[in-house]
């Protein structure tokens, strides 16, 4: 993943936060999803506007603490969980 | 409030068009259909009857050509109508509710899944009756803690021929085993006849438990299930959706909601009123 590339939840995406976690309904598909509460706050970045893989890290730092590589990666995994479900875009750098 | 205009029965041409949502039976087998038309949606029940709503809101149904007439009055009150409703901003879910003098229990699920005989039930077994197969709520609007009340409906089961002999000992005989009928409550049954708060929503298993399982759901899988149980017009218009998915979301943080099966033993149902009363007692007022 490139920190660079620039990811937007998707259109077709409607969530809510639930008790400190997101509930995603994917319009398109029908389905939902349950994010815990580091993928909430993620999902709550992304729905704002239109971010880079850096900057998402830049935010998650600064309000988890644990070491960078530790976040790139985590943040990275999740990012690709998301797009293999449907639920952001990706644009590259 | 909707109204339906009714029309002559006619054979159900093909649309031309693919339907945008279909709803499916838990078989798998497409219930309805719903095409967009010049004037607005076309909400098809294959070989039932087809409801043409305007942009305006109107409701015009023409019976499909042999099909039981009933069936149209039948599928406006208990699918159209809470679909416009929730189109409209309300909350319209698909179960039965009973009630007792702590307040009311909401009983969701599929078509088939026991809601209207636990119900029953439940009536049987000193509960008021509420409503059956289309559960409104309406919200408080001035209180701190949100409350949501139960709206009763008219005292009516639909059930299938063997419950209806369990419940109510409804002369059933000549009664087509594979569709509902329509039964008055037995004069002894409690019919609650204002809105009650509902106390806990319960959500039905497929019936494959051994034995009465009740497990509080968190809100989050409570509102990923309700989302099931929902009637949603237009699956495309975004902003209402999103609306009603906030609306959801709010229920299902507000009120304890339960998953719950059982063995589908008519000889069980008193065991299942009791733990779920129990559930309902027990539970968190959140």
């Amino acid at each position: 993943m490139n920190l660079h590339d620039t990811i937007a939840a998707s259109d077709d995406v409607v969530s809510r936060e639930v008790n400190g976690e997101a509930v995603l309904l994917d319009l398109a598909s029908g389905q939902y999803f349950g994010l815990n509460a580091v993928g909430s706050a993620i999902w709550q970045i992304l729905g704002d506007a239109p971010v880079t893989m850096a900057a998402l890290c830049d935010e998650v730092e600064a309000e988890f603490d644990a070491p960078r590589d530790v976040i790139e990666a985590d943040v990275s995994e999740l990012i690709e969980e998301l797009a293999m479900a449907g639920l952001i875009t990706r644009k590259a750098a | 409030m909707t109204a339906m205009r009714r029309e002559k029965p006619r054979l159900q041409e093909p649309m031309g068009t693919p339907a945008y949502d279909q709803w499916m039976t838990p078989d798998g087998e497409a219930k309805a259909g719903f095409y967009r038309t010049s004037g607005g949606i076309l909400v098809r029940f294959y070989g039932e009857a087809d409801f043409e709503i305007s942009d305006n809101g109107a409701v015009r149904c023409s019976p499909a050509l042999g099909a039981d007439q009933s069936i149209a009055e039948n599928l406006f009150a208990n699918a159209i109508k809470p679909m416009l409703a929730n189109y409209n901003g309300g909350l319209n879910l698909h179960g039965s509710a009973v009630a007792d003098a702590q307040g009311g229990l909401a009983f969701l699920g599929q078509s088939r899944s026991g809601k209207t005989t636990l119900a029953g039930a439940c009536g049987g077994a000193g509960m008021a009756f509420v409503t059956e197969d289309v559960t409104e709520l309406k919200q408080d609007s001035g209180q701190s803690q949100r409350r949501y009340w139960l709206q009763p409906k008219a005292p009516e089961l639909r059930l299938f021929a063997d419950s209806a002999q369990h419940l109510l000992g409804a002369a059933a005989d000549d009664w087509d085993e594979g569709a509902k009928h329509s039964a008055s409550l037995n004069p002894d049954m409690a019919v609650q006849n204002t809105p009650v708060p509902l106390r806990a929503i319960f959500l039905l298993g497929d019936g494959s438990a051994q034995a009465v399982q009740i497990t509080l759901l968190t809100s989050q899988n409570a509102l990923s299930q309700m989302l099931q149980h929902s009637f949603v017009l237009d699956v495309e218009d975004k902003a209402r959706l999103k609306a009603h998915f906030a609306r959801l979301a709010d229920l299902a943080m507000d009120v304890p909601c339960f998953a719950l099966d059982y063995p589908r033993d008519y000889s069980a149902l008193p065991q299942v009123i009791a733990a779920v009363r129990a559930a309902a007692l027990e539970s968190p007022v959140q």
